[in-house]
């Protein structure tokens, strides 16, 4: 592989709770991102596993610059993205391009599919009569009949507007693409059709994808290396099978059992079970542990000790291409 | 192509290649209900009487037939009878249905021209927004009326002044619509693939967002017609819209109330005429909502076939 495509370093989103109108004031501050440092080489699937409100699809989003990040950078093919003007940003949305969970919303419902499609390149003042026959080409890309594009969303079925959606996120021939939970809302048979299309698509256009989901499999199915996020940090990062086969995090750990479990043989229900317990446990220790201080993990944790508490520990590199951010797996000369 | 499935539905549903436009939708998903057909026959009788009433009305609305007073329907020469001035009813009513008219739409139009833009905006920038919705709940504090007979005695009677009292009314209504619709919109995912598109934000305001709030809009603006030409009913009756010699449905009704007992037909007939003016333009409004609506108006072609070849 190629060098880094996208480098952050030390991204940091909270979002305030407000209230009040004319007087706003600040009742309660959730940090999505934090200092999260990250780099996604040119041509990887890299795929980000987390629970629900770990911050997974804010971090696709602040690389998009569709939020605005409070701290650090975010470097995009060499160039700095954090500070650029609207303008400035223009020529790089080319570049990079979402695509969301859920189809039928992502695609505006009183346009038809065709002008949905011709939208972001009309935006970059392709003529008409050219973007119509892209359009077309785009369709016939993703599988879906251009003859039809003159209906309307809605007479599409969930799968086929995920198609269009991603169709319309490659109408301006982009590098990279963030991919939010694309088949979480979808059948499980049309998920595979899905996951398919993106990874011929993938190799076909030399794309770079980060694919963001909660549904572990699908990770592991797709992606090369799996970045595993906790309440707005990165606990592990590394080659997804290693990731699978032996995690270190214990967060990692606990978060895969929901799937070994199905692995086994158990039932889903237990599997369902033990990841309703586990979000739980996370609540509830979210809300009492302090956050300023130690592991964002230490307050759930069956393997913590002392420096947990008090000492936040950055990502320390466990082997060759694994990354954990846990007291553990400190190296030894660092321990002074 | 390697990957080429579900293409089936779309493939063997039959070859309709032509876009239809909204015009196409809204002709026949009116046309296609027999009621909101009659309804929306009606409203093009009334703008034709409008038009031609100097030519159709039998008489002139102000002569006066003195020996006919109060005289009631059916008298010979005079279909809906005489009022208590001796004026022709059905000419009355032919030329003050254009004033009608004018009074009460006007108004409605011109309020959600203001309000779509001042909703939409609102909705996007929402520290604007709250200040904008704080403005109009100061306006909403006043009962419709109350607020039209203030504004309308303050700036005179007329009936451009009463028009433009009308307008300031009707704008936090149709704002609130608007801005409720709007703010529930911009949630979706769809605006952010315009902005990931690098869709400047009056664009997305105004070509993304805006035919889909607009359809809540004219919808609640069809229904709020009738309301409108009451309050400019009761303008016109207070002395403070059009002035009385005109022909106006409004003043007809409430010139007739000291006549209620011996001649009830001289405030009963405008009422009626008010009352099929504003079913009528409520109809048309929940028909236009349904044809407007890509995800309702197939099912409403659809499901009638037979009207149309």
């Amino acid at each position: 592989m190629s060098g880094n495509l996208i480098e952050v370093r030390g991204l940091k989103k909270s979002f305030q709770v407000t209230r009040g109108a004319i007087l706003r004031r600040v009742v309660g501050v959730t940090t999505a991102v934090d200092n999260v440092d990250l780099d996604i080489k040119e041509g990887e699937i890299l795929g980000c596993v987390g629970g629900s409100g770990s911050g997974k699809s804010t971090l696709g989003r602040l690389i998009l610059r569709l939020i605005e990040a409070d701290e650090g950078r975010i470097n995009f093919a060499g160039r700095e993205l954090t500070g650029l003007s609207f303008k400035q940003m223009c020529p790089l949305r080319r570049e990079m391009q979402i695509v969301f969970q859920d189809p039928l919303h992502s695609l505006n419902p009183r346009r038809t599919v065709a002008e949905n499609v011709e939208r972001p390149l009309l935006n970059f003042g392709v003529p008409r009569a050219e973007a119509r026959g892209r359009m077309a080409e785009l369709l016939t890309m993703v599988g879906l009949d251009p003859t039809q594009s003159h209906k309307y969303p809605h007479e599409y079925s969930g799968g086929q507007c995920q198609r269009i959606a991603i169709a319309r996120a490659l109408a301006l021939r982009p590098r990279f693409l963030f991919l939010d939970e694309p088949v979480s809302s979808l059948d499980v048979s049309i998920q595979a059709q899905i996951l398919k299309l993106l990874l011929d698509l993938q190799q076909r256009l030399k794309l770079t994808f980060l694919f963001v989901s909660h549904d572990l499999k699908i990770v592991r199915q797709i992606a090369h290396r799996t970045v595993v996020m906790y309440r707005g940090r990165l606990l592990e990062l590394g080659d997804s099978d290693a990731v699978y086969r032996s995690p270190m995090h214990p967060f990692t750990k606990n978060f895969l059992g929901t799937v070994l479990h199905v692995r086994k043989g158990g039932r889903w229900e237990l599997a369902a079970q033990r990841a309703e317990d586990l979000e739980d446990l996370n609540r509830q220790s979210a809300t009492h542990a302090a956050p300023q201080a130690g592991c964002v993990y230490a307050g759930a944790c069956a393997e913590r000790f002392l420096p947990c508490a008090s000492e936040r520990p950055p990502l320390f590199r466990a082997t060759d291409d694994r990354w954990v951010a846990c007291h553990l797996y400190r190296p030894p000369q660092a321990a002074q | 192509m390697v990957d080429g499935p579900v293409t089936g539905k779309v493939a063997s549903s039959r070859r309709r290649a032509r876009r239809r436009t909204n015009l196409y939708f809204v002709w026949h998903g009116v046309g296609s209900d027999p009621v909101a057909r009659g309804a929306a026959f009606l409203i093009l009788v009334l703008l034709l009487c409008a038009i031609l009433a100097p030519v159709i009305a039998p008489f002139d609305p102000n002569a006066a037939h003195n020996a006919l007073r109060l005289q009631p329907p059916g008298t010979p020469g005079h279909p809906l009878g005489v009022d208590h001035q001796g004026r022709d009813i059905l000419s009355r009513l032919l030329h003050g249905s254009g004033m009608t008219l004018l009074a009460g739409v006007l108004p409605v139009v011109l309020g959600a021209v203001i309000s779509i833009p001042l909703g939409l905006v609102g909705a996007w920038y929402p520290r604007l927004g709250e200040i904008v919705m704080r403005l109009m709940d100061i306006v909403f504090a006043f009962p419709m009326a109350l607020l039209a007979i203030m504004l309308a005695a303050f700036m005179g009677p007329g009936l451009l002044n009463m028009i433009l009292a009308l307008v300031v009314t009707l704008v936090p209504y149709n704002t609130r619509v608007v801005y409720a619709a709007a703010t529930q919109e911009r949630q979706l995912a769809y605006i952010e693939a315009a902005r990931a598109a690098a869709t400047p934000d009056l664009k997305i305001l105004f070509v993304e967002m805006l035919p889909n709030v607009a359809a809540a809009s004219v919808v609640y603006s069809c229904t709020i017609i009738g309301a409108v030409v009451i309050t400019a009913a009761g303008l016109s009756f207070l002395g403070l819209g059009v002035q009385p010699p005109i022909a106006e449905w409004g003043i007809m009704t409430s010139e007739g109330r000291s006549y209620l007992v011996n001649a009830p037909h001289i405030s009963a007939l405008p009422g009626i005429a008010i009352t099929v003016l504003v079913l009528a333009f409520n109809l048309v409004g929940d028909a236009l909502r349904d044809s407007l609506d890509p995800q309702t108006r197939l099912r409403l072609v659809r499901h009638r076939p037979h009207l149309f070849g």
